[in-house]
């Protein structure tokens, strides 16, 4: 007579177990490989941004020296001396007593 | 067993390089993908009294060559000759070269580096640096660079407030390290250090009587005859400001003489003749000892402990007053005038007058004047200091002597850096000063009608012509300072202009054809830029109704 002992599991119900456990372990596995693949993969996003963000701010470095050297060129084309160079070549010129004819006009002033 | 021992022996691999020789790996990874780029710091800039840029740093480059790596040496020559004006013999000699690094140029405007980079990079040269620097620009040319002075290619001053204010206007370079990949891509980049840029200073100055002022000694120096140097000061008598330093000839910025960048009103001294004559006075009118209306013998020579005084060119006048004498720079009269005072009280006041002792304003290389010590005083010495001989000043101080003058008798320090006023002491009584202020008033506008005279702006003031004495020679006939102290209006002024030229080529070199005018032409340029307003409100620009 076959004894029937304390705690023992019919076979179909241990072949059920491991049939859970496998999945459970395939199912563990591929959250595991989901959460993996994502962190590469947010982790190749992120480098290429920062990448991006890296050229960004050499580009933004560049720009602000073409704009440094742009208000250089207006501050410099703003001055004095080029004013009155310019003043010159189209004709103007200091004022002078000795060249300034005054016209009388009817009634006494200048 | 044999892949477990394969693993075992791929693992303790692993271990070996990541942990226990973790440092030394980490090194070498560090080496090949990441870069440090040190960005020099952006000088700060210098500002006029009304926020106009007078020097600030522009982006440059500055170009090395790796000498190993150089391909197409030819075109790169060509490429430096075109865009950089380099002798090709110079190109030649760097790019030919034996060594891993070659200047080529240092502060290379942004433009010229870009197309040397560009084009560079058409033609397939290899070899070339560029480092990101910044260079000194002025966006105001030359004006003022005696006073600012310039700095190296290293972006340290060297002279001028440059040098003074260099731990105010350097900064600190900005550090930042480079990620990259095997072939240079560029994966990260983060600040290591962010640096700080230079602070920015302001003056006194302003750019718009700087420019008069530079216009007209340079008008001075291409016109008068003979004409070597000059400048002009102009200052704010109620603050001693600084308003305006202009010398000649005038430095260029971008290969800067230096001798031409010595604002040498500051480190040179000169006698200065005649214009002396109204601190004498002065001094004589504060101990009450002269008025401006007593009469004094004008003939000429006068005996002064033996040795002959005499007016300039010989000539004697007739018996004059005071204000006469001044009007015509009478030498002997102001003989008299001092022989009144006595060695103590002279020798006093040019010494309260700030003679002999450096002002502190915020110039490298300021030097002190020539005084005679009090116990080496003779006779002679007090008669020819009367009219400004036998003692040295600077520009600086004279022009400080005559703001004392012009605001009533407060002897300030000149300032370039604004700031409030700084009393350095009493030189005499407002109620002299004001009288002195008349007497000048007088000498311009009635006395001579000179051309320092523009109607509507009551310009006072005082001409002086001297000889220049050389070691070993003593006074030589064509070395010769002229000058002009001069304050406007005259009874309560606004400004005090200091006009000085030297030649040392020209007997016939006289004030009165020198800085006389050019003090005039400051004024007007004042009042055509709207600076000065006419003080009587009928006239306008030397022009009546």
């Amino acid at each position: 007579m076959r004894g029937v002992r304390f705690g023992d599991v019919p076979r179909a119900e241990r072949s059920h177990r491991r049939g859970g456990g496998i999945a459970l372990l395939i199912a563990v596995g591929v959250v595991a490989s989901g959460l993996v693949f994502l962190y590469l993969w947010q982790g190749a996003i992120l480098s290429g941004l920062r990448a991006e963000r890296a050229k960004a701010i050499l580009a933004l470095a560049e720009l602000e020296r073409v704009k440094l050297d742009l208000a250089y060129q207006v501050d410099r084309a703003y001055s004095l001396d080029e004013i009155a160079r310019r003043a010159r070549a189209l004709g103007m010129v200091p004022f002078d007593e000795e060249r300034t004819r005054y016209i009388v006009l009817e009634g006494g002033g200048h | 067993m044999v892949l477990g021992l394969g693993a075992l022996a791929v693992v303790g691999r692993l271990v070996q390089l990541q942990v226990v020789e973790h440092h030394r790996w980490s090194a070498v990874a560090q080496a090949i993908q990441e870069d440090v780029i040190e960005l020099p710091a952006r000088r700060g800039p210098i500002y006029d009294r009304n926020g106009v840029p007078l020097a600030y740093d522009v982006p440059a480059y500055s170009i090395a060559l790796d000498n190993y790596l150089v391909t197409k040496p030819e075109l790169l020559i060509d490429l430096l000759v075109d865009e950089l004006g380099m002798p090709r013999s110079e190109a030649a000699a760097k790019v030919y070269r034996s060594s891993y690094f070659t200047w080529l140029a240092r502060g290379v405007d942004y433009e010229a580096g870009r197309r040397v980079q560009e084009r560079a990079q058409s033609l397939g040269i290899q070899g070339l640096i560029f480092f990101d620097t910044w260079k000194r620009a002025y966006p105001q040319g030359p004006l003022a660079l005696a006073v600012l002075g310039v700095v190296g290619v290293d972006g340290n001053g060297l002279a001028g407030v440059e040098l003074l204010f260099d731990d105010l206007l350097s900064g600190r370079p900005r550090r930042v390290r480079l990620l990259r990949g095997p072939s240079g891509q560029l994966y990260d980049l983060w600040e290591e250090d962010p640096g700080a840029a230079g602070k920015p200073l302001h003056l006194t100055l302003d750019a718009r009587i700087q420019w008069v002022c530079e216009q007209e000694i340079a008008r001075g120096l291409a016109t008068y005859a003979g004409a070597d140097r000059g400048f002009a000061l102009v200052m704010d008598p109620r603050t001693g400001e600084v308003l305006a330093l202009a010398h000649g000839p005038s430095p260029d910025p971008a290969r800067p003489d230096p001798e031409l960048l010595s604002p040498w009103a500051v480190t040179h001294v000169f006698e200065p003749g005649s214009m002396f004559k109204a601190l004498v006075g002065l001094a004589a009118f504060d101990q009450g000892l002269v008025g401006p209306d007593d009469t004094f013998s004008g003939s000429s020579p006068i005996l002064v402990g033996g040795v002959s005084v005499r007016n300039a060119r010989g000539q004697s006048y007739p018996t004059m007053t005071f204000r006469r004498a001044m009007a015509d720079s009478v030498n002997t009269v102001l003989v008299q005038v001092a022989q009144r005072l006595g060695i103590d009280r002279a020798y006093d006041y040019i010494v309260r007058m700030g003679f002999g002792a450096k002002t502190g304003i915020e110039l490298p290389g300021e030097v002190s004047g020539i005084v005679t010590p009090r116990d080496r005083w003779t006779a002679l010495d007090l008669a020819v200091a009367s009219f400004g001989q036998g003692i040295a000043v600077t520009g600086i101080q004279l022009g400080a002597a005559f703001a004392a003058l012009a605001n009533g008798g407060s002897l300030l320090r000149p300032r370039l850096v604004p700031g409030p006023a700084e009393v350095r002491g009493e030189v005499a009584s407002a109620a002299a000063c004001r009288t002195m202020r008349e007497v000048l008033g007088y000498a311009v506008n009635v006395g001579l009608r000179s051309p320092a005279s523009v109607p509507g702006f009551d310009v006072g003031g005082k001409t002086g012509t001297a000889e220049v004495a050389l070691p070993g020679r003593g006074y030589v006939a064509d070395h010769v300072t002229t000058g002009m102290a001069a304050f406007f209006p005259w009874e309560d002024p606004d400004y005090v202009i200091l006009v000085v030229y030297q030649t040392e080529r020209n007997p016939e070199f006289w004030s009165g054809w020198t800085a006389v005018p050019s003090v005039g032409e400051i004024v007007r340029g004042m009042a055509a830029l709207g600076i000065a307003r006419p003080y009587a409100p009928t006239t306008t620009l030397g022009r009546s109704g």
